[in-house]
């Protein structure tokens, strides 16, 4: 009987590898961030508007003395040409040093800090959502295939994935506050505040995912391997945990990474109708009002997030199916 | 499949309970409504407060019973903004929450004592001499004197220190100041190189704040911490943009403050707020552009738990006109366009006839406003404006900014008026811009009309007719009118110098005649603050210069 | 008795969107020990079919009639957890299409692991021992560097190998083999038949080989059941069946071999409708008569302990 020579994985050793292949993907964070805050500046800059006005001006009914225009101007650095303004926050901005607010005068840094939680503890809120009812639905969906739990969650999903966040949140105002006074209206008074925003944040979402899930889940469980895996003799619970999940779950896993990369952003129309404090809100209010500071600020910090996620989710592609880890196939 | 049926349901019973553990916070006992674990612990310590300051002030028992609400019931009002904008602020905190304190208070253009007890000028107006209070403290416990009121003003000068309400800096406070002399512990005088006839005006409310030299950094000017005031509340907890909570400052020298505690949640979106109000989460709205008109007058007629109140306000809405384009530079098109439009139909479709026509410059509800009426006639406003265009038909463009938009129904108010300026020969197109947009198109000309609501921004209207009136006017010359009148011009000239109140009063009432015929901008309404509010509460009175009081609010019992 | 498998009147009837199909008929017949049973027939036979039904892993809509009884315990009245403890532990399958027949993400010496330790939990280490046995003997060098490996880095004919160490992880009484040359050429066939023919001599003589490869059939087995559309259409000793067929389906199967020339069997002649009730191979049968268009045959007996199910041997 002879048998077929192969090779072992080829010269690296797996850690390494892993090692230089984030290396070289964080690299390429650096023309990324420059490109994405140059941009940034510029479309912020040429935009038309005024913050001296806007800050020296808020309710229009003042009378902006030019002395008072002219201090102010100089004080936040927009006498010098745009070219200048952008360097000096850049070498600020590798510092560590984001400057301050042309309207409200706090520190961007410790205001991006102070706000990071909420829109976090909102992200993984919708995640958690997500992956609780999104995989739950798709999973009962798969289970029961072509009965009528299947059908209804069919339809359920369809109209989860095609429903405006915004719209979805007016409704639940109107009925769970308005109506049944169940739950607060706005602000963060304890957990109850955070269910609506967390549904606006994820109920398309949730759909989508639940029909991702359902796909999945089916497409595994009439695979061969689910067959063999009985016929060891393997009971029915066995088989699921350990064979399909784990195949189950990988375009799933890519997907939701993506999702939680887009709402650590700040899910913005959540953030804005229920008045949560994040970075998603803040940065809306500095667009309106041209700080042009602090939407730097933000656009440096979802760059980030968005590389460091999307290097992430390869990452735990990369754990989760052992088909890119591995080399060459063998002879 | 239903092999796997179970196996996994059960996985999803794990995962959400995993989920639950990592992502939602651990569950805090809230109440439906807007007080937290916090309220009640505090609500606990105020009881027992109560019963103490009771027994201390040995007050009837049916005197403290009744007045039991105010003791122990926080009181909730909804804002648009926060009531605190905080360290950066050059105020820190609204004026109506009653934490600080101006020397001069503006009680709707009538002056106030507020921490200066009196005041008096020389004959040229170049010195002025404040008495002080005695009796006030700061609550950090430094009593307030003249070295705090020098403080005070020393700090102005490193501005202008930048608000969300107004600027604060010395030359706007006290233009041309040459010196200030401490005359003894309570008194102060002001020397000026030039003379200046409203000086206590230009102090009122956000002109002259006072707060403890403790809290604030000398050269920068910059509030360091907690601002500290002497005023009838004070400052005890705040989470940014969420909630500002003020207790009652026990010391307070003058009238003490009827609620105990009251706190005011910022909830900026409006069907939020409108939402607050309806389940009752809060008890009032606060704020200007709070909520709608249109939208109040409907609540308070369907649910009779509301009522409104309306309350003074200076503002009025007006239409600019750019006078620097052919025809509209011709004031007999402005005054046609003026008589077309029918301000009562405006006043009661959008407002329930809660405002009031406007035809002269100055709002009825300021004391220097002179009655001036026009004329609602659309035949003769037709036959005026085809002398001046003829055949011609008019294109033209009216912005608007969307802050006015989001706060008044301007929108439908300029429909309106398209749809009359049609019938003069003026075909108009409504453009709605972002903010900074709108100024800046303003600036740049490239308009034929405007709407805005504003007014005035201090007790002195100078610099309000200046900005309009006078030919270098700020709006007159930044906005392209290209307005020019001599008569004016020497008016504005005259009453900078005169020295007699009464005599600036005429130049005012003429000023606004001419404003009226010559229509540098044409005058549509002149606004009413709605302030809607539960029926549970009452004592809403409008003491202040803009806004309601909120000293004088007390529970019904 | 011993662990004979005896099937009596056996039959499974799927239950589709487009109404119930029946994929195998009527089939009696013993497996004995001892004996390699060889099943052939075409695709679509029901072979297959056949093999998973007495291994009980057919899918959700699949009903099973008749009887399947492994010396003494009937398995089709087993509950699922008795089932459990039956497969990969005394009857073992060695499956179809080997790639596809290993998890890809799990690692290879896992999967062999837990074909032991489902059954005598705690075992790692036996398993491990035992499986790198098993590789050795079937031809991997280095047991320990390919159990690390995912099925995918394996080739064709070391992933059929995998399988077959698969089966034999619990030293089981019966393997069931199906289609274990499916789509390979004709040196992994070969190596194939080397596997089972060691399996046979070394491991356990008890084997039911699902397979269209006939000569594969013929070298491995004593017995050969033929079918045809669901029903055995002949059953008898290899020497028997395959050197002197009985019935005009296996003489036509033997014809076509390439061996023989390749003559095929013919199409569904003209002026023979689909029609149901007779027997099934009445439309391609050149020896059909009447009776077998309306008839439908039943087994008969002749010498040898030979059964064929055909109205010409009545």
């Amino acid at each position: 009987m002879t048998a077929s020579a192969f090779r072992p994985l080829s010269g690296y050793s797996e850690p390494m590898g892993i090692v230089k292949y984030m290396g070289k993907r964080l690299l390429t964070l650096i023309p990324v961030l420059l490109g994405i805050t140059i941009v940034a500046f510029l479309l912020g800059t040429g935009a038309p508007g005024d913050p001296v006005e806007a800050i020296l001006n808020r309710d229009g009914t003042q009378i902006v003395s030019p002395e008072e225009y002219e201090i102010v101007k100089e004080r936040l650095g927009l006498n010098d040409p745009i070219p200048i303004q952008y360097i000096k926050w850049l070498r600020n901005a590798m510092t560590g040093e984001l400057g301050q607010s042309f309207f409200t005068n706090k520190d961007i840094r410790e205001q991006m800090a102070y706000r990071l939680p909420y829109t976090v503890r909102l992200a993984l809120l919708g995640l958690g959502m997500t992956v609780v009812f999104g995989i739950g639905a798709g999973m009962v969906m798969a289970i029961y295939k072509d009965r009528w739990p299947d059908r209804i969650l069919r339809t359920i999903t369809t109209v989860m994935l095609s429903v405006p966040g915004f719209w979805i949140a007016i409704l639940m105002i109107l009925i769970f506050v308005e109506q049944l006074k169940w739950l607060p209206t706005s602000g963060l008074n304890g957990w109850k505040s955070y269910i609506m925003p967390g549904i606006t944040v994820s109920v398309s979402t949730i759909g989508v995912c639940a029909r991702l899930t359902r796909t999945s889940v089916l497409d595994e469980l009439g695979r061969q391997y689910v067959t063999v895996a009985s016929a060891k003799g393997m009971n029915a619970r066995l088989v699921a945990i350990r064979h399909v999940l784990p195949n189950a779950l990988i375009p799933i896993t890519t997907f939701l990474g993506n999702y939680f990369a887009g709402i650590l952003g700040g899910s913005t129309i959540a953030e804005v109708i229920f008045n949560i404090p994040g970075i998603g809100n803040y940065a809306i209010d500095a667009v309106k009002s041209r700080d042009y500071f602090v939407v730097q600020a933000y656009v440096l910090f979802t760059a980030m997030v968005y590389v460091v996620m999307t290097i992430l989710i390869d990452l735990i592609y990369l754990a989760v199916n052992p088909k890119i880890r591995a080399g060459e196939r063998v002879e | 499949m239903k092999r796997y049926g179970k196996t996994l349901l059960a996985l999803l019973l794990t995962v959400s309970m995993l989920a639950g553990c990592g992502t939602k916070e651990v569950p805090k006992q809230t109440q439906a409504g807007a007080q937290t674990e916090q309220n009640n612990e505090t609500q606990n310590k105020e009881t027992q407060n109560a019963g103490e300051t009771a027994a201390g002030e040995t007050e009837e028992t049916p005197k403290a019973a009744a007045e039991n609400l105010n003791e122990t019931k926080e009181l909730v009002l909804g804002s648009v903004r926060d009531m605190i904008p905080g360290e950066g602020d050059a105020f820190y905190v609204n004026l109506s929450a009653g934490v600080w304190e101006p020397l001069v208070y503006n009680n709707n253009h009538v002056l106030q004592p507020g921490l200066a007890k009196s005041w008096s000028y020389n004959e040229d107006c170049t010195e002025w001499t404040f008495a002080l209070q005695e009796k006030a403290v700061f609550t950090d416990g430094v009593p307030f004197n003249a070295d705090v009121c020098i403080q005070n003003i020393e700090r102005y000068k490193a501005g202008p220190l930048t608000s969300t309400y107004t600027s604060l800096s010395i030359d706007k406070s006290f233009p041309n100041l040459k010196e200030i002399v401490k005359v003894d512990d309570y008194t102060v005088k002001f020397v000026f190189s030039e003379p200046i006839t409203t000086l206590d005006a230009l102090l009122g409310d956000y002109g002259s704040p006072m707060i403890s030299p403790n809290c604030f950094d000398v050269e920068t000017g910059e509030i360091t911490s907690m601002v500290i005031g002497t005023g009838p509340y004070k400052i005890k907890e705040h989470v940014p943009d969420q909630y500002a909570v003020f207790e009652r400052n026990d010391d307070f020298y003058g009238t003490p403050a009827k609620i105990r505690q009251y706190r005011v949640n910022c909830i900026p979106d409006s069907e939020t707020r409108y939402s607050a109000l309806t389940s009752e989460e809060v008890m009032g709205l606060i704020d200007n552009g709070a909520i709608m008109v249109d939208v109040a007058v409907n609540l308070t007629e369907t649910d009779d738990r509301f009522v409104l109140e309306p309350t003074r306000s200076h503002m009025s809405h007006y239409m600019y006109v750019n006078g620097s384009k052919e025809y509209l530079k011709d004031v007999r098109l402005r005054q046609a366009i003026s008589m077309a439009l029918d301000r009562d139909l405006l006043n009661d479709t959008l407002y329930a006839g809660l405002c009031h026509p406007a035809y002269g410059i100055l709002s009825y509800q300021t004391p220097l406003y002179k009655e001036i009426t026009g004329e609602y006639n659309l035949e003769k406003a037709k036959e005026l404006a085809a002398e001046v265009l003829g055949d011609t038909r008019l294109q033209t463009k009216m912005i608007l900014g969307q802050r006015v938009v989001d706060g008044y129904p301007v929108k439908s108010m300029a429909e309106y008026i398209q749809s009359v300026l049609k019938e003069l020969g003026i075909d108009m197109e409504i453009e709605i811009l972002d903010n900074s947009v709108n100024t800046e198109t303003l600036k740049s000309g490239d308009y034929d009309f405007g709407i805005t609501v504003t007014g005035l921004n201090s007790a002195d209207p100078y610099s309000f007719f200046q900005s309009w009136m006078a030919s270098d006017g700020s709006y007159n010359t930044q906005y392209h009118w290209e307005y020019n009148n001599a008569e004016a011009d020497q008016l504005l000239e005259e009453v900078l110098h005169e020295s007699d109140p009464a005599k600036r009063q005429e130049i005012y009432s003429r000023l606004q005649d001419i404003s009226s015929e010559d229509l540098p901008m044409i005058p549509i309404l002149y606004y009413t603050n709605v302030n809607i509010h539960n029926k549970a509460i009452t004592g809403y009175t409008s003491e202040l210069y803009d806004g309601v009081s909120i000293p004088t609010i007390e529970w019904v019992q | 008795m011993g662990k004979e498998i005896k099937v009596c009147e056996f039959g499974v009837t799927f239950h589709t969107a487009h109404g119930p199909v029946s994929a195998v008929r009527d089939v009696n017949t013993v497996f004995r020990e001892g004996e390699v049973t060889g099943l052939i027939g075409e695709s679509g036979s029901g072979k297959s079919v056949l093999g998973m039904a007495i291994l009980q892993l057919l899918p959700a809509n699949a009903r099973i009639e008749g009887s399947c009884l492994y010396g003494d315990t009937e398995l089709t009245a087993l509950s699922e957890k008795e089932m459990e403890q039956i497969r990969g532990n005394e009857i073992a399958l060695i499956p179809q299409n080997p790639v596809e027949s290993l998890n890809p993400v799990l690692r290879i010496g896992r999967q062999l692991t837990e074909a032991m330790t489902i059954h005598a939990p705690g075992k790692k280490a036996e398993a491990k021992q035992r499986y790198q046995d098993l590789m050795s003997r079937l031809g991997f060098s280095r047991p320990e560097l390919v159990s690390r490996q995912y099925s995918f880095q394996l080739s064709g004919g070391m992933n059929q190998r995998m399988i077959a160490v698969l089966g034999l992880m619990n030293r089981p009484v019966w393997m069931i083999a199906d289609e274990p040359t499916k789509g390979l050429d004709a040196i992994l066939r070969r190596q194939v038949y080397e596997v089972l023919q060691e399996i046979t001599m070394r491991d356990t003589r008890n084997m039911i080989l699902i397979t269209h490869d006939v000569a594969l059939a013929r070298k491995l087995s004593q017995k050969i059941l033929v079918l045809y559309q669901g029903e055995i259409l002949e059953q008898g000793t290899v020497a028997d069946v395959l050197d002197h067929p009985a019935h005009p389906y296996t003489r036509g199967l033997i014809g076509s071999l390439p061996k023989n020339g390749m003559k095929p069997i013919g199409q569904p002649l003209k002026g023979r409708e689909d029609i149901t009730g007779g027997c099934v191979f009445y439309l391609r049968c050149p020896q059909a008569t009447k009776r077998c268009r309306q008839e439908h045959p039943r087994e008969s007996g002749l010498e040898n302990g030979r059964k064929v199910r055909c109205f010409l041997y009545e």
